[in-house]
């Protein structure tokens, strides 16, 4: 499992360093340590343990953990975070959503089971 | 508003007695003796002709045929004149037990104790807080405030569950948006709009179908979901 620093910044809008930028896939898990903005393709999950961002370019075929997630790309095995989920216009989600709090904008493709503000 | 049709007092030329008739008035009898007389005898500068305020109107689609047509501002029911529908055009409110299906161009109040009973009601507004066994159609909004129940469907423009109220719903919704911060739960929702559930609100189904959705924190939703794809 492949380990990844992150910024200083506590907000989205804020500097965060970006995660494989660039045209290139990752086979296998990533764990994020810090706030991160994630552009590439990844063959696996995203375990972020603060904010993570997908860009329009990113695609997971796992699931993404985090504290609060933000998607503009795809993720295929869904989205579980502990505090809120963005999902912006244009974003693919499949399987899941499980937030405690929610903002899926108009469209957004997602299908799949949803379940915010549990526990 | 309607035109109010002035009166003038007039006085009977055989017993003197007065009354009040319409200034349009052509003959009369008398409320005292009973002779009939003319207004030209009573009426030194004869008849004369009262302008009458100009009545308001308003505009409303036929339920059935989608004709537009204007109807009074007061009036309590009118015909399409397009399909021949006739049109209810008041307010209902129901307290109890009701049989029968309703179609109104108004507001339906199910009240805490109310039960409506028919297959279907439809009017412009409903407010629900009591229970319906038939399909209800809010074309304007249906708006939940006590503890109801629907045992079918509903559908209509908006659906908003108020905070502290519920609704069961035993069959498909289906609605141009909604604003959940009561409960809600039913077999499927659909709304073809932005759906919000509130910070008090909660939303379970087995389907849940949405342009845009917004949870605030606090709302709990649970469900299999489904965003329709954008507009081109």
């Amino acid at each position: 499992m492949n380990s990844v620093g992150g910024a200083e910044t506590d907000s989205f809008d804020g500097k965060v360093p970006e995660i494989a930028s660039g045209a290139f896939a990752i086979w296998g898990d990533i764990r994020l340590a810090r706030n991160a903005v994630l552009q590439a393709k990844v063959k696996g999950n995203v375990l972020a343990e603060h904010k993570v961002i997908l860009t329009p370019e990113a695609e997971v075929s796992g699931r993404i953990q985090g504290g609060d997630v933000c998607v503009e790309g795809k993720v295929e095995g869904g989205v579980e975070a502990r505090g809120r989920v963005w999902l912006k216009k244009g974003a693919v989600v499949r399987k899941q959503c499980v937030a405690q709090s929610l903002r899926l904008e108009a469209g957004v493709d997602f299908r799949g089971e949803l379940r915010v503000g549990e526990g | 508003m309607a035109a109010v049709i002035s009166k003038v007092e007039v006085i009977c030329p055989e017993c003197g007695q007065g009354q009040s008739e319409s200034e349009n008035f052509l003959s009369t009898v008398c409320r005292s003796c009973g002779a009939y007389f003319k207004s030209a005898q009573v009426m030194a500068e004869g008849r004369r002709k009262v302008k009458r305020r100009v009545i308001q109107k308003r505009e409303l689609s036929c339920a059935d045929c989608g004709e537009l047509q204007e109807v009074a501002l007061e009036a309590q029911s009118s015909t399409c004149m397009a399909c021949g529908r006739h049109m209810e055009l008041g307010h209902r409110e129901i307290l109890g037990e009701h049989l029968g299906n309703i179609s109104l161009e108004g507001e339906l109040r199910i009240g805490p104790k109310g039960n409506y009973g028919g297959s279907r009601a439809r009017a412009a507004r409903i407010i629900l807080e009591g229970r319906s066994s038939g399909f209800l159609e809010a074309p304007e909004f249906l708006k939940v405030c006590g503890q109801a129940r629907i045992r079918s469907g509903a559908s209509g423009g908006s659906l908003e569950i108020e905070a502290g109220a519920s609704l069961e719903c035993g069959e498909r919704l289906d609605f141009g948006s909604g604003r959940i911060d009561g409960e809600l739960r039913c077999p499927v929702a659909h709304f073809a709009g932005p759906l919000t559930i509130g910070s008090r609100g909660t939303l379970v189904a087995e389907k849940i179908q949405f342009q845009e959705l917004t949870v605030e924190p606090g709302g709990r939703v649970q469900g299999w979901a489904e965003s329709f794809p954008a507009a081109p």
